[in-house]
């Protein structure tokens, strides 16, 4: 695997999770980043693309995020407990079930 | 916690985004076990950023949040893990990881927070 090829995956994905959350209010961009990072990853993941490290890692990996999940869980958490755990719960049926999807259709 | 945005700082959370990926891609190949490799970075990552937003000003360097935090932890992964298990019908796995990671990565997070802001409120020893 190519360095700078790696770099430049992990840019864009940090670019576009960047975009998704200035374009989108919070926790929105996050959710989604993390669904279409996570349908794309299982799909390549069922693939056996041999740029799986180049994309799946590096680009998708950087893509979504998980530390700002379990941040906005809990900035939510001290005035909307409910809401907190729809968040928590959404992100993690959709995330996991767009993997699943992934891993089926690819 | 709201961090504080900028069109302008662009360049460097896409740096700092992709030194916090290159860190979880070598993390990744030093341990053999994916799964304990994703709860060493998501806990690492929550942990740190936790410390970062309980930091009076490194609390607004987007780069490190969003960037470097957001780069080293992966939730796509985390998905892919489960969604794996799920289908090789180890119900119990899967939902261990799913509750287990998030409930750990919780943790890590407000230790770092409550740590930080301890350590910045409690009252100072005068030395004679």
């Amino acid at each position: 695997m190519i360095p700078a090829a790696f770099v430049v995956a992990a840019g864009i994905g940090t670019g576009l999770r960047f975009l998704a959350n200035s374009a989108l209010p919070r926790p929105i961009g996050t959710l989604l980043v993390n669904v279409v990072g996570s349908f794309l990853l299982g799909w390549l993941t069922a693939v056996g693309s041999s740029h799986h490290t180049l994309l799946g890692v590096a680009g998708l990996g950087a893509l979504t995020t998980f530390s700002t999940v379990v941040a906005e869980v809990v900035e939510l958490s001290r005035h909307q407990p409910r809401r907190a755990i729809s968040y928590a719960g959404l992100s993690l049926i959709l995330g996991v079930g767009a993997a699943w999807l992934g891993l089926t259709l690819g | 916690m709201e961090p504080q945005r900028s069109g302008r700082l662009g360049p460097s959370i896409v740096i700092a985004g992709a030194i916090g990926s290159a860190l979880r891609w070598a993390i990744g190949e030093v341990m053999a076990d994916p799964t304990m490799a994703l709860l060493c970075v998501n806990t690492g990552g929550s942990l740190l950023l936790g410390m970062v937003l309980a930091h009076r000003r490194l609390r607004r360097r987007i780069w490190l949040t969003l960037g470097f935090c957001g780069g080293l932890t992966t939730f796509s992964g985390y998905s892919v893990l489960i969604a794996e298990r799920f289908n090789d019908h180890r119900y119990g796995s899967a939902a261990g990881i799913a509750v287990g990671l998030i409930a750990i990565a919780g943790v890590g997070f407000l230790a770092g927070y409550s740590g930080l802001r301890w350590s910045q409120t409690r009252p100072r020893v005068q030395r004679p």
